[in-house]
């Protein structure tokens, strides 16, 4: 009986094994000929020629500031340079408790305006709303609200705004100047509505920025960001690459993408009853347009256009990892409807299921399978040789994934001009299957025990270490 | 080991080949990475020294005033490099690369002088042969190219390429045409797959570009089945202020596509007169949100003082959005019309007063 058990088990451990490295390889074919595809395309575009079009749709971005007092101005200043003609600026301060309002007053010559709005979403009270004497800023506007949450304070961003599309911007990260341009190609460039554009958010540790320009990208001397970047280069190269070009993209990131301002008021705005509410808000646009069958798309640009800093200690790490666990169930389950429902198409038929097994239950099974195994062996039931043979297949395939998208970096993007870099991060990739994988299904474990058995729902603090000193960049 | 069953056996063999197999490609992904890497930093000093060289040898042949190219040659190309180098090809892409660098930011005669250099060293012939690769991105880039250096002969070949699947290669192929001098309607017609805003904006800046005074006949694609030529057809109307049209406005104003009805409004805005003017109003309630800001733009630049009860209703919308555009159109108007945006500013209920201030400082 337990012999019947065991194989039986092993038998679905396999199979998942399969399916997961199955889905991987299609992914990373499809990948490939979009990214070739598009860099091929971009060559034929001349996004210089956008930024002088006021007939483009208009963006506002919508930057919600907590405590920033220490970077606001430099981050400001930063937003205030990308070159986008029909462009807003909207800083929320979201209650901050230190000085950041009076920074951005002070240096921005900012004064109060009664600005006209309307509550169409909800959050918490605006209590004021800035604009600068200064002609200079005329694109900024600082809203000063009450601290309800990223959520509630990008609900407000959006209530202030009168522009057709809406970027949801971390105040902290780093855009290239052109990045609204590139997000908005998709959108003039499609017959359907595009309801939302994320793009490739990378990681800039140890980035020498100067005055909110990044001069020189390297990749990251601390072991635990440099995993990081090669997580991100599978995740955007090789995952939401393949995802966005069959239209199935459930998760666009919070960090920088921007969306439909009316079709997401018609959603009711960010929800702030989740932590992840980057994703529960795509996975309602989504909803919207396929129950009033509505052509609609969810569009990727797999161009970097996005830079922030990656947490470099594992208790920063683990809190991130911890909330994006918890983000990601509460999102599946507040629209489990959609799981398996024809209605819904690629989402209902593809996404949502990839994103059940393999983001959501993965952890629970690759931790699972382990300690399943061990189990096994120790029992006599698990030949040890078998045992091996399988752990070198997965570390091979895993391996791989990390290699082909280190290559699809290198073919596509090449933002990496050293040789040693490149090779620390082999080096870093060999590793990380030991060493952090590890570390990454425990902290999803923590996650969902303390979703469902703490019923916690906070972000937990993420303390940012800055970029290297501002120096002045060298002539060429 | 041989204790265990022999297809269990088996099985192990053919995970570790399979394990290996991945192994040995990733070892080959790294090599070929590394490779690169290290010659493409080798190569980076020399292809600068290259670089320079041939920049300081094209100043040079801008300054020259008195010798023709071929005398130039002679003269001076042994100055700057030899005749072996001439023929690398990294020479080879760098002096092409050059020559294009510098004809984008040339005009008149240095761009001429550019494009002798071009002709002198053969890279016509190196273009032609891209025309041939199966690859899309080599055509649209070789021809690209020959337009930029205005260098196109006549060619039957972008006639075929109109309909090409490929957005870039059709794009390119209607550029071709029309720099070869066809009608510019009459190519536009030929174009089955519908256009997008971005095309749209392509082909009106390019003609915009080629500084054609007026596009004659383009009635044919204003009144064309295609959707998306017509409203190509309506925005070119406006953008060349084509006051002469052989079209049905009326039908355009009530057409079921909204960017029709948005162009055809736009348009007579800008080159219409107040005939459309009840009709407009009469259908702002159904409308969607575009269209309700192109007729309030049509309102402002036609409307009378009989409009502003209209406009005041406006101000009580359900979108904020189309509120503030409401109040822009009593700002812009006329003079009446912006008194009475004024006496909001003093006399309206709270929010008609913030309303007012937004519009009035430009907010």
């Amino acid at each position: 009986m337990l012999t019947f058990f065991s194989y039986f088990i092993q038998f679905g451990l396999f199979l998942y094994c399969m399916m997961i490295f199955t889905s991987y390889i299609l992914m990373s074919v499809r990948s490939w000929k979009v990214l070739k595809h598009h860099k091929q395309a971009n060559l034929n575009i001349d996004f210089n020629a956008f930024r002088q079009n006021p007939y483009l749709p208009s963006i506002s971005v919508v930057a919600p500031a907590y405590n920033e007092g220490v970077t606001i101005v430099e981050n400001i200043r930063s937003l205030l340079s990308l070159g986008y003609n029909n462009l807003t600026l909207i800083i929320v301060n979201d209650g901050s408790k230190d000085d950041t309002l009076e920074k951005a007053i002070k240096f921005y010559d900012l004064e109060k305006v009664d600005y006209y709005f309307e509550y169409r979403l909800p959050c918490n009270e605006i209590k004021a709303i800035y604009k600068s004497k200064n002609k200079a800023f005329k694109k900024l506007i600082v809203v000063d609200k009450a601290n309800g949450g990223k959520a509630d304070a990008l609900n407000a961003g959006i209530n202030v705004s009168y522009s057709d599309y809406f970027a949801c911007v971390d105040v902290d990260c780093l855009l290239e100047e052109n990045a609204f341009e590139h997000l908005i190609y998709p959108v003039i460039n499609s017959h359907k509505e595009v309801v939302a554009v994320g793009g490739i958010v990378w990681l800039n540790n140890d980035a020498e920025v100067y005055h909110g320009h990044m001069v020189k990208l390297q990749i990251p001397n601390k072991f635990l960001p440099r995993i990081q970047l090669i997580e991100y280069f599978r995740a955007f190269l090789l995952g939401r690459t393949a995802w966005s070009s069959i239209n199935g993209l459930l998760l666009i990131s919070g960090a920088f993408g921007i969306f439909h301002r009316e079709r997401v008021i018609e959603v009711g705005g960010y929800n702030k009853k989740t932590v992840g509410e980057d994703m529960e808000l795509v996975i309602r646009l989504h909803k919207l347009m396929l129950n009033n069958k509505i052509p609609y798309e969810v569009a990727y640009v797999p161009t970097p256009l996005c830079w922030t800093e990656a947490p470099v200690t594992k208790t920063i790490l683990s809190r991130q990892r911890n909330r994006w666990a918890r983000g990601t169930a509460e999102c599946l389950m507040l629209h489990r409807d959609m799981i398996g429902r024809k209605k819904y198409g690629i989402i209902g038929m593809l996404s949502f299921p990839y994103w059940l097994i393999a983001e959501w239950f993965g952890p629970f099974i690759e931790a699972f399978g382990l300690i399943f195994t061990l189990v096994m062996i120790l029992l006599g039931y698990i030949n040890i040789y078998f045992f091996v043979a399988m752990l070198g297949l997965v570390f091979s395939m895993s391996l791989f994934f990390s290699i082909l998208a280190i290559q699809a970096q290198e073919t596509f993007f090449n933002r990496y001009s050293e040789p040693k870099e490149i090779g620390r991060l082999f080096i870093t990739a060999v590793l990380e299957p030991f060493i952090y994988h590890p570390l990454t299904v425990y902290w999803a474990i923590k996650g969902n025990y303390d979703l469902f058995f703490k019923k916690t729902h906070s972000w937990g603090e993420m303390t940012r270490t800055g970029y290297a000193p501002a120096t002045a960049p060298k002539k060429p | 080991m041989n204790n265990i069953p022999a297809h269990i056996q088996r099985l192990i063999f053919i995970i570790l080949v399979i394990a290996t197999i991945l192994l040995i490609v990733d070892l080959v992904i790294i090599i070929s990475i590394l490779s690169e890497k290290i010659s493409a930093k080798r190569n980076a000093k020399r292809r600068s020294e290259i670089r320079e060289k041939i920049q300081q040898y094209i100043t040079a042949w801008l300054m020259e005033e008195d010798l023709n190219i071929q005398e130039f040659m002679s003269k001076e190309i042994a100055n700057y490099f030899s005749n072996i180098q001439l023929k690398f090809k990294l020479f080879r892409e760098i002096l092409y690369e050059e020559i294009f660098n510098a004809n984008k930011v040339l005009l008149g005669d240095d761009q001429k002088k550019i494009k002798e250099l071009y002709t002198f060293f053969g890279f016509e012939q190196k273009i032609k042969k891209e025309f041939f690769r199966y690859k899309w991105y080599k055509l649209v880039n070789a021809t690209n190219d020959l337009l930029a250096i205005k260098a196109l002969e006549n060619s039957t070949m972008f006639t075929e390429l109109l309909d090409h699947p490929n957005q870039f290669v059709r794009l390119v192929a209607i550029k071709a045409e029309i720099s070869m001098g066809g009608d510019q309607v009459d190519i536009l017609s030929e174009i089955h797959f519908p256009l997008s805003d971005w095309e749209m904006y392509e082909i009106i800046s390019f003609l915009k570009r080629s500084q054609f005074k007026q596009i004659p006949n383009l009635s044919k694609l204003i009144n064309h089945e295609s959707i998306t030529l017509k409203i190509l057809g309506l925005k070119l109307a406006n953008i060349f202020q084509e006051l002469d049209l052989d079209m049905d406005a009326a039908s355009f104003v009530v057409h079921p596509n909204p960017k029709v009805r948005t162009a055809i409004i736009e348009y007579l805005a800008e080159c219409g007169g107040n005939e459309y003017l009840n009709e407009l109003k009469r259908r702002f309630a159904t409308e969607e949100e575009p269209v309700k800001i192109a007729i309030l733009k049509y309102v402002s630049l036609h409307g009378t003082d009989d409009d502003v009860p209209f406009i005041f209703n406006k101000l009580k919308d359900a979108y904020p959005a189309i509120r503030v555009k409401a109040a822009e159109t009593l700002q812009n108007m006329n003079s009446n019309s912006m008194s009475f945006l004024s006496y909001l500013e003093s006399n309206g209920d709270k929010s008609d007063q913030k309303l007012a201030i937004h519009v009035l400082n430009k907010f």
